[in-house]
């Protein structure tokens, strides 16, 4: 099997969104294919915020997309509230769709540049065929775009941030139960971002919100998520709660990303990430990993547990010996 | 991108009062002398004299008034202005509001020579008379021809501008949104028009449609063959447009929203590809006038005396040149300003308005 | 490579059979009957149907048109109607020749003018050199044609005297004077297209200037007018190869205006005098030959572009 386990999917509850075993391919050409996600599972449950946390190419933003079936995953299984979305009908894939929405990383590019604020906002409650104008204003004053004010802009009269704000206004309007959000803030000015999160996080709480956050930067995850799932080439490292994670960082690739941070860098210095056209045999960080061994290259890691809600997935960490 | 431009435009250096206002002075005599050299080349020095040394005068003038304009208007603003810009625009809206109104001014008889009888031949262009831009061989006043004749070309570029858009942007789209199969046959369509050169393509399409007889049947007829021959190029100029837009971001989360494929295209799709496609009509006008006005050159336009830029300049035609120049210059003048203009502007519109900045080129 | 060649080889097929259909219908769309237009009003009913039958009008278009393709692909183009008449196919190769010749000086010299200006623009980029180059080409193409023409005329030819204008001489009467004839319209030509050339090698230049290896060559001290010709304007040379091809197109066009002001006996005024007097099979014989020449220069301008640039290739493959 090409994953790498599911011994971290919670069983006792039926989770809001859960993905199992989930595996995207980009087409290039004809007849090549780069895998972008390689077996990835994990579960939400109602009110939780899981962090997907991974360097560029990791596989985070594909799986994102293929969680909303835009476009579908060409192998795993996806299901909100138990109710598989592969093999549903188009028609019936938009109606779902309605409980699961997604805010995107270009927050600019997310609007058409030809309608205002208002009609933005209003655009998914259209769609639903539910004109409300004063629910719309009322969603535009929570985000905190002042509709006499902002109502009749378009998007080059507002910033990033107000565009971002927008874009959360127009998804919440049609009462998604779950959120993902793509790297929200990143495209951000660093000023805005910690505005932009909180924004995330009060709303999350008053509307009871599922949320699927997903950034490179680890200091912003550790002010929103309450459980963390770490990606490398595709593949899960460690996934656990948060501050277990945060504590004791057991997988190479996790200790790196968060010495990385405690160093002042936004990132890990990338080192030589392998081509994804052929990604590594085995473990996939074994490139750049300093413990790795003939094993690691021979046989993919399967995750194990580490602790109470702490799941990593390596070879030699935490030590064999126990 | 577009607030950026503007924004920096708006900032630039603003220097002194003094200097602006000196400035503006300076604009007021640059002005003045141009005009005078000007007057002095067209009215004053004698016929006889060597033409190539009124060519000199006249544009020297001409290019004296200019500065003098922008130095007055930059002056006056405080600040750098892109008057050429806005001299383009004047002078468009100047010769669309003449046209229209063509009827309601005092012209002296553009179409009928027996009323004209009494008028000299061929005069040279005096502001201060009642034939401010001189008159033809027939006696006519070449203002009120040009202005004439500006209609027939504003209303058939306009008009091939419209068929050509609501013909080619729904199949260009449509190319861009079916793929495969119905994209290589549009293709196929578009190189096969575009292998025969759009002049050499008008006037075989002018032989199948015969002399036209009327101002309208004219418009209609050159209209129409304009926008067949323009067609490859808005076809085009849609199908890349569409295809940039739907991987734009905000098509992706329509659609997340829940929207269908109808509403993406009509909400996401069409109010964009049109617009992008409309930031080109003038370049294409542009280019549209220029051939209506060979055609008519060539003779296989509206005929005399109905009044068309490239009739009276063919009328006038090369034995009258070196005699009287203006009956060639004026309607000639006339059009290189709209063509200019129509370019200078359509440029500006291009880059604001055309999604992701200027791609495809127009020739 | 051969892969790329077939694939534009075989884009060319139908490009040509929809021209040859187009310009076959030329002739069928016409209003009116052909056959009106060259007998009298005063003739009998049996002159008509003979008339109509030695046109081959009474029978079905599809067999029509295949007959009339066979004649084509022989090189019959059919005989004219209005008098002189002549063979189709003689008046075009009488014609040939001056197009052939306007069109080689006029990408010549557009060329040869164009290359040091867009040089020297994207060099200065935004000097006061620059910008006049910006509107003296904005200008250069604005003007139209017969504009542009009449007013050369007016000044070099007939206040100066420079050129001799009027009509043609054959290279045979003396290749200097045939020269001297053929060398103002031909600047009327590459003036427009000197100006089309200048803004695109120059934005082309700019950007190619803006890339790794350039910025390398410049950091290694080299001097930027050095790097401009020998670096960048190399895979710029790429895109002048398809520009001459384009503008090969805009040429034959061009060349209808100027050979009507210059009275030259090209192939434009034949399409041209045949349209006035709505002699079809001439102007259909014309089009044909304009268009084939056109779609065979683009392809073989595509198929060199592919051999010198292997990106082209890899783009179709
Ligand atoms: S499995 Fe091996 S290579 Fe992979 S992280 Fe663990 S020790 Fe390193």
């Amino acid at each position: 099997m090409a994953g790498v386990g599911e011994i971290h999917l919670r069983r006792d509850e039926t989770p809001v969104l859960s993905v199992r075993n989930l595996v995207v391919q980009h087409r290039l050409r004809r007849r090549s294919f780069v895998e972008a996600v390689s077996g990835v599972s994990f579960d939400v449950l109602h009110g939780e915020t899981l962090a997907l946390v991974g360097e560029s190419g990791s596989g985070k933003s594909s799986t994102a997309r293929a969680v909303i079936q835009l476009p579908p995953p060409t192998g795993g299984e996806v299901a909100l509230f138990g109710r598989e979305l592969q093999g549903v009908s188009p028609e019936e894939l938009r109606q779902l769709r309605r409980k699961l929405q997604i805010i995107v990383q270009d927050p600019v590019g997310a609007l058409n540049p030809l309608k205002r604020v208002r009609q933005l906002a209003a655009e998914g409650l259209e769609v639903w065929s539910d004109r409300d104008p004063e629910k719309v204003d009322a969603m535009l004053t929570a985000v905190g775009l002042d509709p006499e004010i902002y109502a009749a802009r378009r998007r080059r009269e507002l910033s990033g941030g107000q565009c971002q704000r927008l874009c959360i206004a127009r998804a919440l309007l049609i009462g998604p139960e779950m959120l993902i959000c793509d790297e929200p803030v990143s495209a951000l000015d660093v000023s805005i971002q910690a505005q932009i999160v909180e924004l995330l996080r009060e709303l999350q709480g008053s509307m009871g919100l599922s949320m699927l956050f997903i950034s490179h930067d680890l200091r912003i995850v550790k002010s929103i998520a309450s459980r963390v799932l770490v990606l490398y080439m595709g593949r899960v490292c460690e996934v656990g709660d948060a501050d277990a994670l945060y504590s004791s960082p057991t997988h190479p690739y996790t200790k790196l990303l968060i010495e990385a941070v405690e160093g002042g860098a936004i990132e890990a210095d990338p080192g030589e990430i392998p081509s994804a056209l052929e990604p590594p045999s085995g473990c996939r960080f074994r490139t750049r990993c300093p413990a790795a061994d003939a094993r690691c290259v021979a046989e993919v890691p399967q995750l194990r547990q580490v602790g109470d809600d702490h799941f990593v997935a390596c070879h030699h960490f935490p030590d064999e010996a126990r | 991108m577009a607030s950026t431009t503007t924004l920096a435009e708006n900032v630039r250096t603003r220097p002194g009062l003094a200097w602006t206002s000196i400035r503006t002075w300076i604009g007021v005599a640059e002005t003045a002398l141009g005009v005078a050299l000007d007057y002095v080349a067209i009215s004053v020095i004698d016929r006889s004299e060597s033409a190539p040394l009124r060519v000199v005068f006249v544009l020297a003038g001409l290019v004296l008034a200019r500065r003098g304009i922008g130095d007055l208007v930059c002056g006056l603003a405080k600040r750098e202005v892109d008057v050429g810009l806005w001299l383009s625009v004047g002078w468009l809206v100047a010769l669309v509001v003449a046209a229209t109104l063509a009827g309601l001014l005092p012209f002296s008889d553009y179409i009928d020579p027996s009323k004209s009888l009494t008028v000299a031949q061929f005069m040279t262009p005096n502001l201060f008379s009642a034939h401010p831009l001189g008159t033809d061989g027939l006696s006519l006043d070449l203002l009120a021809r040009c202005v004439y004749g500006a209609r027939v070309s504003i209303l058939t570029s306009a008009l091939a501008v419209v068929l050509s858009v609501a013909v080619g942007v729904p199949i260009g789209a449509l190319a861009a949104l079916r793929g495969r199969a119905f994209d290589h046959v549009v293709n196929i369509l578009t190189d096969s028009m575009l292998s025969v050169p759009a002049l050499v393509l008008l006037i075989a399409l002018a032989t199948i449609a015969g002399r036209p007889k009327s101002v309208a049947a004219a418009v209609l007829e050159d209209g129409i063959g304009l926008a067949i021959v323009t067609l490859p190029t808005v076809l085009r100029l849609a199908r890349s447009f569409t295809s940039k837009l739907i991987s734009e971001e905000f098509v992706f989360v329509s659609r997340a929203l829940g929207a269908t494929n109808t509403r993406i295209v009509l909400h996401d799709l069409t109010p964009n590809v049109l617009l992008s496609v409309s930031s080109y009509a003038l370049v294409l006008a542009a280019v549209l006038i220029v051939a209506e006005g060979s055609l008519s050159f060539l003779g296989l336009g509206l005929q005399p005396p109905q009044p068309t830029w490239g009739n009276m300049m063919a009328q006038a035609g090369i034995s009258d040149l070196s005699l009287h120049p203006f009956a060639i210059l004026v309607p000639g003048t006339f059009m290189f300003l709209t063509v200019f203009s129509l370019n200078r502007v359509g440029e500006r519109a291009r880059s604001a308005f055309a999604a992701g900045g200027s791609v495809v080129s127009v020739t | 490579m051969i892969r790329y060649i077939t694939f534009r080889l075989m884009f060319a097929i139908p490009v040509l059979f929809l021209v040859s259909v187009g310009t076959f219908l030329l002739v069928y769309l016409v209003p009116g009957n052909p056959v009106d237009h060259i007998i009298g009003p005063n003739s009998t009913h049996a002159q008509y149907l003979q008339i109509q039958r030695q046109l081959g009008l009474d029978r079905p278009v599809l067999v029509r048109y295949w007959e009339w393709l066979s004649k084509v692909l022989q090189g019959n183009l059919g005989i004219n109607l209005v008098p002189p008449v002549e063979s189709v196919r003689t008046r075009i190769i009488q014609a040939l020749p001056v197009n052939i010749e306007l069109t080689i000086i006029a990408l010549v010299l557009g060329l040869v003018v164009s290359i040091p200006l867009a040089v020297f623009s994207a060099y200065k980029e935004n000097s006061v050199f620059d910008r006049l180059i910006g509107v003296g080409t904005i200008a250069a193409i604005s003007i139209p044609t017969f504009l542009l023409a009449l007013v050369l005329v007016l000044l070099v030819a007939i206040d100066w005297h420079l050129f001799p204008i009027g009509q043609w001489v054959r290279p045979s009467g003396g290749w200097l004077t045939n020269l001297r004839y053929a060398l103002l319209p031909s600047i009327v030509l590459a003036i427009g297209e000197a100006a089309i050339f200048t803004r695109l090698l120059r934005s082309e230049l700019l950007e190619t200037l803006n890339e790794d290896y350039i910025l390398a060559a410049r950091a290694k001290g080299m001097s930027s007018l050095h790097i401009l010709f020998r670096e960048a304007l190399r895979p710029s040379s790429f895109s002048l190869v398809t520009l001459s091809g384009l503008s090969i197109g805009r040429l034959i066009g061009g060349s209808i205006i100027a050979e009507q002001v210059f009275s030259l006996p090209g192939i434009g005024s034949i399409i041209v005098n045949a349209a006035q007097q709505s002699d079809y099979p001439l102007v259909q014989g014309g089009v044909l030959v304009v268009a084939v020449v056109y779609v065979t220069s683009s392809l073989i301008v595509d198929v060199v572009h592919g051999v010198i640039d292997p990106r082209v290739r890899r783009r179709h493959g």
